[in-house]
């Protein structure tokens, strides 16, 4: 019955990570917090009863990662 | 000035969208965990009931996602080829035969640990582990997508190490395309194969294989196109990471 | 108290902090004026949506979807067909990354930067 409230404070949490996101300057801490958001995610899909799910969004969520660090060295790190 | 002003903009707008959808919408939908609601009751209860019987996978979601839903996977595995079909082609304008991935590479040993001898063993067992989930996708957690997934990152790392002895498992970005559509070209086969024998696309029942049990033959099936689905999923990844690699090193030898 | 507050929850607060967290994506992807910030919000839009689609497979006192010996009523095991929906859907939303990722590498060959403003200057000019 509890798992309801673990999934609004995970819920919350994810809308702290997106708020934080959004107003970074730095985009490689933006990148290495996404990397937390997807983390999150899956902690959300296990309380959801969805392993399955779960164990693709570790593993997507560490590729998508690299793929932004190494698409952010050839670009820019900093935006205005 | 104006952006300041389109912000607001736009806050305001997602502000009304919200209040709109959480005071007038919500309602609609059915209560969290509620057994009787829409979703719930239909088609689902035939997956779930006759689902182990008929596709012999006790993993449910891969019996619906490789069995029920077969036409559709097979048309997202074709989206992720093209994915990294795509990637190749918009990055291909700058030629080179050879890439190396210096942003990887550590060629420092760090902390006393060599990488070079500690990370083959990882990798090793990173390999093993996308087998064990390839082939017992059926039976416990895991299946096609999660093992490319695996296999790719295997070869992330073996990237981060640097350029060891063994390089057959190099794969080019070329190279790695043409890996991607064979693996989709598995699992179109896998389907077209019952077509001679009587079936329709994708029906398991009719694949010329013996055995004592209609049931086996779904689950035989079924490895085929998750090794299918393994394949492309892993050329796309390396496709794409190959292709963005190669970017960098050519980049850094221009600003040279 | 407590029995409230999941109740409440289970009807309108798992959806309303969904909506929200759709929305903020969708403000990032309408605000950010750079182009990688403007992906990793819409990644964050594609999570809010597939969060969405597992709330609806949802079932109070279901295991999760795999088969024990013993259990066939369809009231013991969550809903397995949003799971397999989204899980293709979590692996294509990696290649329209990096699809997206290799676009914005040209647009910094072609115009030198990601920031959106200066990209629509340098497109002007061009004209």
């Amino acid at each position: 019955m509890q798992a309801f409230l673990i999934e609004a404070i995970l819920l919350l949490f994810l809308i702290a990570i997106t708020i934080v996101i959004i107003l970074n300057k730095d985009l490689l801490a933006s990148v290495i917090i996404y990397c937390v958001f997807s983390f999150c995610t899956m902690l959300l899909y296990i309380m959801m009863g969805a392993p399955d799910v779960a164990f693709t969004e570790a593993v997507i969520g560490v590729i998508s990662t690299i793929y932004f660090v190494i698409a952010i060295r050839t670009t820019d790190r900093w935006c205005k | 000035m104006m952006k300041g002003n389109k912000k607001k903009v736009a806050g305001m707008m997602m502000l009304v969208f919200i209040v709109i959808i959480c005071w007038g919408l919500i309602d609609l939908l059915p209560t969290i965990g509620d057994p009787d609601s829409a979703p719930n009751t239909h088609i689902s209860k035939v997956f779930i009931e006759e689902g182990p019987e008929q596709t012999d996978a006790a993993n449910l979601v891969t019996g619906v996602l490789a069995d029920y839903r077969g036409f559709d996977t097979f048309l997202e595995t074709t989206v992720m080829y093209l994915a990294g079909f795509a990637v190749a082609m918009v990055l291909s304008n700058w030629l080179r035969k050879h890439w190396n991935a210096d942003i990887f590479r550590a060629t420092e040993s760090f902390g006393g640990i060599d990488v070079k001898v500690t990370m083959p063993f990882i990798i090793l067992f990173l390999l093993l582990y996308a087998a064990y989930v390839l082939f017992h996708g059926e039976v416990s957690l895991g299946g096609g997508f999660q093992a490319g997934a695996l296999i790719a990152l295997a070869f992330i790392l073996y990237t981060l190490i640097g350029n060891l002895e063994l390089n057959t498992v190099m794969l080019t970005q070329h190279f790695a395309v043409c890996v991607g559509g064979i693996g989709v070209m598995i699992y179109g086969v896998t389907g077209l194969l019952p077509l001679f024998y009587g079936g329709k696309f994708l029906e398991y029942s009719k694949l010329p294989f013996y055995v004592e049990e209609t049931a086996k033959l779904h689950s035989i099936g079924i490895i085929f196109i998750e090794t299918g689905v393994t394949i492309c999923v892993m050329a796309t990844i390396i496709t794409i990471l190959e292709a963005v690699l190669e970017r960098n090193s050519l980049y850094d030898d221009r600003n040279k | 108290m407590m029995t409230e507050i999941n109740s409440f929850l289970a009807e309108k607060g798992i959806y309303m902090l969904t909506v929200i967290l759709f929305f903020l994506g969708m403000f990032g992807m309408a605000t950010c004026g750079n182009y990688m910030k403007k992906l990793m919000c819409m990644n964050i839009m594609q999570i809010a949506v597939i969060f969405f689609f597992l709330c609806l497979g949802q079932k109070s006192g279901g295991t999760i979807p795999v088969t024990i010996s013993g259990l066939l009523s369809s009231d013991d095991y969550i809903n397995p067909l949003p799971h397999a929906l989204m899980l293709t859907a979590i692996v294509v939303s990696l290649g329209t990354t990096g699809l997206g990722l290799a676009l914005l590498m040209r647009v910094k060959d072609k115009y030198g930067s990601i920031e959106e403003e200066v990209v629509i200057k340098k497109g002007d000019e061009e004209k």
